[in-house]
């Protein structure tokens, strides 16, 4: 069905756009503006793949640290997590990531992130991604 | 771009899916093609999730050929055997199609700046992984477990170590990112992540055709479809993997078809709005608000129109809620056979809230929602425009059948203050402040398509024409 030319345009729409139009503008070109950077790693980041991608959302330190843990946890392990904020972002992330190795209170390994000299009783060193970094194993049977 | 091939084509063949029901169901075409695609789209999702609820409750494994060969072969089987019947008997489209040619230069940068913005949320989305709080702890934890085990596995829902990540929650994006993994062969998130942007496509044509539908013209849908998908945090929430988009999708969906059959009383609104309502009840706890509206929604209108025999009203609510439990029943039951209930709203915070000091906490909630309509970094003028709608358009918004989704909005919006007076998040650091900075905002996206709905219906440019709907 043809369109009815009509070339006016309403006083409303006239406000709304006047408006409107600078805010979406200056929202959309502010963060280019001030790092514009951003485009250049966006559009990298679309060529590379899933694991740089990954690293690039995690943060390089964190990422290495959960594929560390991914490579060395038997699959289908208890595992707790020591060193990640309760409330944080990145305890989410690790769940999601190591999963099928699943979380338990009384784990067989201890996950230990950034917490150089930590401990706990009856746990033995079981992998070491630098003194920071590293796996716990318990000398005790998981309690199932 | 592999993952974003594999995401096509899984969700496309899902989308033909819906797109055959619906063909199926529009006898006198009603919808328009395109309309018609994203309404598909919504449709076939929903059908799929349902089904594979189905497949659970049987026992069966979530293949690919499977869930596909049943769906797909059900719906050509039915679209063969109705098509050639009434195509002897097609009737024009109702709505006029979007002409690429005679485009005004306004009508132009609304083209552009739709794609741009398109565009860029389709980017964003492919190219960021999982990484969004609820993205990976609600949906994508569960999407991934779904996906590793074949079915939902009870053994993970019920385990109390992952209770703080909502075991009881609607499983529709879950279940579809699994379906999306299963179909691409692997943990290809970019393939999965596809499906929100495709919401956000959804949301804007919907908007279109619903404001076609009543005589608007063709830059005024354009300008109102613009103004919706530029609206920042409506974008940005349909790249991060949570499923408020999607449920924006269906609420709208649900609302304005709900309203097209309370003004033309054509049987194929009444069945889409009640499909989308149980869809949305289906993604997340919050669709259960519109189901309720919904049902009430029916019920006003059915007692308002005496002129309908009393026998046909009461078939019509009882088909209705048929549909509903028919889409409902298979994830409720799963849901109860599991013993699963919500941490935020379940009997104990109902007796616990409904205190007078519980009003103490307006104040914090009045505010916070405050800063969100006076906050054009998120949401540029959409609340103040919605604002300057009610108060200025009165004779459109309030005295036509235009009220009852401006009642539903407002409903919800009610609903939603009702849930931050009664949370049990009540000790600082997690407090009543703790919850609104971390969840409010996100439900606003649930009524925005159909806020801008009222935007446009209030500030809209009526064409000179009769349109026979």
């Amino acid at each position: 069905m043809a369109e009815k030319p009509t070339r006016v345009v309403p006083v409303a729409w006239r406000f709304i756009l006047a408006l409107w139009i600078p805010i979406w503008a200056f929202f959309l070109g502010w963060p280019l503006f001030k790092n514009p950077s951003i485009l250049v790693q966006s559009l990298s980041l679309l060529r590379a793949d899933a694991e740089t991608r990954r690293a690039w959302a995690y943060g390089e330190g964190f990422d290495t640290f959960l594929r560390f843990c991914k490579s060395r946890l038997p699959e289908g392990s208890r595992f707790r997590l020591v060193g990640v904020d309760y409330g944080s972002i990145d305890k989410v992330r690790a769940y999601y990531f190591l999963y099928p190795s699943i979380v338990d209170e009384h784990a067989e390994f201890i996950l230990v992130y950034q917490t150089p000299g930590y401990r706990y009783d009856n746990t033995s060193l079981y992998a070491l991604l630098n003194p920071g970094c590293f796996i716990l194993r318990s000398a005790q049977p998981a309690i199932p | 771009m592999t993952d974003i091939l594999l995401g096509l084509a899984s969700l496309g063949l899902v989308t033909l899916i819906g797109y055959l029901a619906l063909l199926t169901l529009d006898q006198h075409r009603l919808l328009g093609s395109v309309e018609r695609l994203a309404l598909g789209y919504g449709a076939g999702v929903g059908l799929l999730v349902w089904e594979m609820l189905i497949f659970q409750a049987l026992g069966f494994s979530f293949g690919v050929p499977a869930l596909l060969g049943s769906l797909l072969g059900i719906s050509a089987l039915v679209f063969l055997v109705v098509m050639p019947r009434r195509s002897r008997d097609r009737s024009p489209e109702a709505i006029p199609r979007l002409a690429a040619a005679h485009l005004q230069p306004l009508e132009w940068f609304f083209v552009a700046a739709l794609v741009l913005e398109a565009s860029s949320v389709f980017f964003r989305a492919s190219f960021r992984p999982m990484e969004a709080y609820d993205a990976v702890s609600n949906w994508g934890l569960k999407g991934k477990a779904i996906w590793l085990a074949g079915n939902i596995p009870t053994s993970f829902l019920q385990n109390p170590n992952y209770e703080v990540f909502h075991p009881d929650y609607p499983l529709l994006v879950p279940l579809l990112e699994s379906y999306v993994y299963r179909f691409a062969g692997g943990l290809r998130e970019g393939s999965a992540k596809l499906m929100f942007p495709l919401f956000l496509a959804g949301c804007a044509v919907t908007l279109f055709a619903a404001l076609r539908r009543p005589g608007q013209t063709r830059r005024s849908c354009l300008l109102f479809s613009f103004l919706l998908i530029s609206i920042p945090y409506f974008s940005e929430h349909a790249t991060n993997g949570y499923a408020d988009v999607i449920l924006g999708f269906y609420f709208c969906a649900g609302t304005l078809y709900l309203y097209f059959w309370q003004i033309t009383g054509e049987t194929l609104f009444f069945v889409l709005s009640t499909l989308f309502a149980g869809f949305a009840a289906l993604t997340k706890n919050e669709g259960l608000l519109l189901v309720g509206i919904y049902l009430i929604w029916i019920t006003a209108l059915l007692l308002w129109r005496t002129d309908v025999p009393f026998r046909n009203r009461i078939a019509t609510l009882g088909i209705s809620c048929c549909l509903l439990a028919a889409l409902l029943m298979p994830w409720y039951l799963f849901k109860a056979s599991l013993g699963l209930r919500n941490d935020v709203i379940n009997s104990e915070a109902i007796k616990a809230g409904l205190k007078w000091s519980g009003i103490s906490r307006l104040g914090p909630i009045l505010y916070h929602f405050q800063t969100q309509v006076f906050g054009p970094k998120n949401w540029n003028l959409v609340w103040m425009l919605f604002a300057a709608a009610v108060c200025l358009r009165q004779k459109v918004l309030l005295r036509t059948p235009a009220v009852s989704v401006l009642l539903a909005t407002v409903a919800v919006l009610i609903a939603y203050v009702g849930v931050y007076l009664i949370t049990p998040y009540s000790v600082a650091p997690f407090d009543v402040t703790w919850h609104l900075r971390t969840s409010a905002s996100r439900l606003l996206l649930h009524v925005l398509p159909q806020v801008v709905f009222l935007i446009g219906l209030a500030f809209g440019e009526v064409e000179d024409r009769d349109l026979d709907v």
